[in-house]
């Protein structure tokens, strides 16, 4: 197997998908960011392992969430933790171009925060990068039951939260 | 879309129910409703603004090699010989005086290499120093501390 | 034929200390040595020679000492994202039998010292390893070398 090619062609270019996947857990930066610099290192040092593995994609994504639930349980001391929100705005980095306001983005930041680790996850697997519900499973080593279950929760939640506010 | 069907298909989003091509069809009805189920048009709105989020540099551990690595089993009566073969080649470059030479000196001037050596040398005591201090300064916090705590 | 190999080999045991001094780090950097937003300088064994015949009066006495028994010194620095190389290094380091003597981490900046020793109280390598937000430093120095005395210098130079 050409190792360098495979990493090449499969994994570094994932590297700004598992960074956003990373951060819809952490939801800081500079965790996100460390998360993945050492999952890119990791996966590149078990390259022996990979002709094992079933599925590259979707390891990838796994390793990525466990080491990111590891950096927050250790931050904070707790499972389930409600961070204030992703750091701030000269820090976060801005879309190219706005669909929403800053103040409305801030409203559903805060939102998404107090949803759990497993309900945001899946909402930005599905609602922002469009996998399909097997991918999910797939990625975050759940049965499609549980990310069906959480999406729905997750949602509910927001639109509760948020048709409050809006 | 009707207003009914609207509804529908929201509470099938809600659910986890509706396929992608489903909530492909619920963003572009939503769009064309602007006063309705405001709470869903900013989420996704919010949503589509996420995947745009820019992301820092990232190093590849996979250094680019010119030319990947490939094993191949060698029987040891080659590799005997090959050393053998290394071996009087090292030899004749040893007698002959040459020295290897990976990369060009940057200097061809030895007193500036030599300016130069001193200047990288003194930082490089001057962190060892650092070191030495910090640990100093540890070390006697920790003597003072076990004074403080022997009077007791 | 046996003997012939190991007679051989013999001799290359002999003949190898005056051959080999590769640098523990050398290919990390060779391999940003044309790169330009690095700033590279590499001082060869055969220069360090010319150093060592030099005019002593230039120099200081105690510094000279250090540099006659230096055989090589490789330096890399960049004046930006530290950290990125900083870490680049660190796992590279992981694995090229070099031990830990220093280790210093202040806010944004982080600093290591590794050693080689070559068996005796000498180390045959020392690399210097810094890092922060702006700013990037990695030397490599081969020879015979103490720390006492390397931390004498910077006391010996300032005064």
């Amino acid at each position: 197997m050409n190792y360098h090619q495979v990493f090449n062609d499969e994994v570094f270019p994932l590297s700004d998908k598992l960074y956003r996947f990373s951060l819809s857990i952490v939801r800081k930066n500079d965790i996100a960011e460390d998360v993945v610099q050492e999952i890119l290192i990791k996966v590149w040092e078990k390259r022996e392992d990979w002709k094992n593995w079933r599925n590259m994609d979707a390891m990838l994504f796994t390793m990525t969430k466990n080491l990111s639930l590891d950096k927050l349980k250790n931050k904070n001391n707790q499972l389930y933790t409600i961070p204030e929100g992703y750091d701030t705005e000269s820090d976060s980095a801005g879309p190219v171009q706005r669909v929403i306001s800053r103040d409305v983005e801030r409203i559903i930041d805060k939102a998404i925060a107090t949803l759990n680790e497993v309900q945001r996850m899946v909402i930005h697997l599905r609602d922002v990068e469009g996998y399909t519900y097997q991918e999910i499973a797939d990625k975050t080593d759940l049965t499609m039951a549980q990310v069906k279950v959480n999406l729905h929760r997750g949602r509910l939640e927001l639109r509760k939260k948020l048709q409050n506010q809006l | 879309m009707e207003n009914k069907d609207l509804d529908i298909l929201v509470q099938k989003y809600v659910e986890a129910q509706t396929t992608p091509e489903e909530e492909l069809v619920l963003k572009s009805a939503l769009t064309e409703r602007k006063d309705e189920y405001d709470d869903l048009q900013a989420l996704f709105g919010y949503f589509s603004q996420q995947k745009s989020i820019k992301t820092p540099q990232f190093v590849n551990p996979a250094f680019q090699e010119s030319t990947p690595v490939k094993r191949k089993v060698i029987s040891m009566q080659w590799v005997a010989a090959a050393a053998a073969i290394a071996i009087m080649v090292v030899a004749f470059f040893y007698f002959n005086q040459s020295n290897a030479v990976t990369s060009a000196d940057t200097f061809t001037d030895p007193q500036l290499a030599a300016e130069n050596a001193l200047k990288a040398l003194e930082i490089l005591s001057s962190e060892i120093n650092r070191g030495q201090s910090i640990a100093a300064d540890q070390l006697k916090e920790f003597e003072n501390l076990n004074k403080y705590l022997n009077i007791f | 034929m046996k003997n012939f190999v190991l007679n051989l080999i013999f001799m290359f045991a002999v003949l190898s200390p005056a051959i080999s001094q590769t640098g523990s780090l050398d290919t990390y950097f060779s391999k940003y040595q044309d790169d330009e937003t690095f700033t590279v300088v590499n001082i060869s064994s055969s220069m360090f020679a010319a150093i060592a015949g030099l005019e002593s009066d230039s120099i200081d006495p105690e510094a000279k000492a250090i540099l006659d028994n230096i055989t090589g010194m490789k330096i890399l620095t960049k004046q930006s994202n530290g950290e990125t190389y900083f870490n680049e290094v660190l796992n590279l380091i992981k694995s090229k039998g070099l031990e830990e003597m220093m280790s210093i981490k202040e806010k944004g900046a982080n600093m290591r010292i590794y050693g080689k020793s070559d068996g005796s109280k000498y180390l045959k390598e020392v690399v210097l390893l810094r890092g922060d937000k702006d700013n990037f430093v990695l030397m490599q120095v081969q020879g015979k070398l103490s720390i006492e005395q390397l931390s004498q210098l910077s006391r010996t130079l300032n005064n």
